[in-house]
């Protein structure tokens, strides 16, 4: 039972740092996603490109790949080292350490990049009368996207949406292969020291997690269909 | 001079000329049908005068102020301005589906003035309180108008809870809250069930008797056009190719392409 207890809480820690990560990681590419699906339907045939490219990477490669590349590559190539918190609080320099900035930045990026195409689609699935509408009606640009088109494309992207932010929560496991001290990690460290169970364990921690996204992604829909396109 | 003078207007898109150079005037209050068969500009010119296209060479000029020249370059803001001139009610309507009967007429109305707001030095309370009071007003002014196009009682439904007459009828609603001087409508009726266009001409009609708007209207219903219009504007292959009355157009016409598309639309109706 000792046991039980301690395994708990040391998973408990590692799947706070998990949260912490998937929370920033989405503070990140879910603004980021928006300025790059407005970059990839610019008039600027450069930029568009450009970005098309960058997209492709981002999609088209291993997301472990991009951790390790956004790790050492800076190291490497001596341009330079992530940087290391010192807060003198101890347990929040080891969580934020210089290895979880690098798989945030990375997380950040590579998820921005899913996000910018779920938003450009649900972009260009809004027909184009309802931006012509507010235009005769005299609102600006701003006021068209921000009062007519947004809230109709969060109604049309809800469910992939959901979708890439569930896959999200499993894929901060990724970021035990820089050393990231988050559940995956901890539950590893369990079963070299010949402790089976923990990583079975740390399962039901994402089912949970991912059980509870799943009903607030419900109650959203649920809130978003007082009306119908 | 005339309310309305449109000089000259022209457009290509790509390869192909759609407007070659289209004149005609119309004083105010009066009503002008246009008429037409299928892809014959009659949508391009709705599109240029509302500044949704801009026209490759031409003028605009409402009650003698240039609200278009095709020599001049004009900022989004100058564009604004002068496009709230002219309204549009388009042929799917285009309702905002997010927002009730009431709150599509309103927002346009409560965007212009708060963001008036944006230059008082105001408190953040102060600022909703003012908020708020724009709001109220907006709405009782959106509902007066609800209740001239017959939908008082459906103001707070969605637009996907109307029929299709009663959605063109909001947006003719929320196009007439901006109060503009000149109302265009492209084919309102063509996108309807045939037992829903009734409603929605008889709101266009009640529109020009009791108010003194000028309107252009778009339009493949003969009948309709021949009773309400003051002018026929017949086009054919981005030309005027006829103007007059509905008299002339209608009844004395001899120009053969115009009878022709007489004929043949009156033969389309009998089948
Ligand atoms: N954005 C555009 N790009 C290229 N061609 C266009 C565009 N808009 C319209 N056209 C072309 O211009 C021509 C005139 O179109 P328009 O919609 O103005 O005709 P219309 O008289 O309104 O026809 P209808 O009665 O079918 O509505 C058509 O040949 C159309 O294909
Ligand atoms: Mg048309």
């Amino acid at each position: 039972m000792e046991v039980f207890w301690e395994v708990s809480l040391t998973l408990g820690a590692g799947f706070v740092t998990s949260i912490l990560l998937f929370i920033l990681t989405l503070a990140i590419s879910l603004p980021l996603g928006l300025l790059m699906a407005f970059c990839s339907m610019s008039k600027i045939k450069p930029l568009r490109f450009a970005m098309k490219t960058i997209v492709w990477i981002l999609r088209g490669t291993p997301l472990m790949l991009q951790i390790f590349a956004i790790f050492y590559l800076p190291g490497l190539l001596k341009l330079f080292v992530w940087p290391q918190m010192h807060t003198g609080w101890e347990w929040f320099d080891s969580t934020i350490s210089t290895r979880f900035i690098a798989a945030l930045v990375a997380f950040g990026i590579n998820y921005a990049a899913y996000f910018s195409e779920i938003f450009r689609s649900g972009i260009e699935n809004i027909p184009k009368g309802q931006a012509e509408a507010g235009q005769v009606l005299g609102m600006t640009k701003n006021q068209i996207f921000s009062k007519v088109i947004f809230m109709q494309v969060v109604k049309n992207i809800l469910g992939p949406m959901s979708n890439e932010i569930i896959t999200l929560i499993k894929d901060t496991a990724l970021a035990n292969t820089i050393s990231v001290y988050e559940l995956i990690f901890y539950s590893k460290k369990y079963m070299l020291d010949g402790l089976i169970w923990p990583v079975f364990y740390a399962g039901a921690f994402y089912l949970l997690f991912v059980g509870g996204l799943t009903l607030l992604f419900g109650w959203l829909e649920k809130k978003l269909s007082y009306y119908k396109v | 001079m005339a309310f309305l003078e449109v000089k000259n207007i022209r457009k290509t898109f790509g390869e192909t000329a759609v407007l070659k150079g289209i004149d005609f005037t119309l004083e105010e209050g009066e009503v002008l049908s246009i008429i037409g068969s299928s892809g014959n500009g009659k949508t391009t010119l709705l599109r240029v005068l509302n500044f949704l296209e801009r026209a490759d060479q031409g003028k605009v000029l409402v009650d003698g102020e240039v609200i278009f020249d095709s020599d001049q370059t004009m900022d989004e803001k100058t564009i604004r301005e002068k496009r709230l001139k002219l309204g549009m009610v388009f042929q799917n309507f285009n309702l905002f589906p997010q927002y009730t009967a009431l709150e599509n007429v309103a927002l346009a109305l409560n965007l212009r003035e708060e963001e008036g707001l944006k230059g008082e030095k105001l408190n953040f309370f102060q600022k909703r309180a003012k908020r708020k009071e724009i709001k109220e007003k907006n709405s009782q002014i959106a509902m007066d108008i609800l209740k001239k196009v017959g939908l008082e009682d459906k103001a707070n439904l969605y637009p996907c809870a109307l029929s299709g007459g009663q959605q063109q009828r909001v947006a003719i609603a929320r196009a007439m809250a901006l109060k503009p001087e000149i109302l265009c409508f492209d084919e309102p009726t063509s996108a309807l069930d045939p037992e829903l266009t009734g409603e929605v001409l008889k709101v266009i009609k009640e529109l020009k008797e009791t108010s003194n708007i000028t309107m252009i209207i778009v339009t493949h219903e003969m009948e309709f056009a021949k009773n309400i219009s003051d002018k026929v504007l017949f086009m054919a292959e981005g030309k005027v190719e006829a103007f007059g009355s509905p008299q002339e157009i209608f009844e004395e016409s001899n120009n053969p392409i115009v009878q022709a598309f007489l004929k043949r639309d009156w033969q389309g109706e009998q089948a």
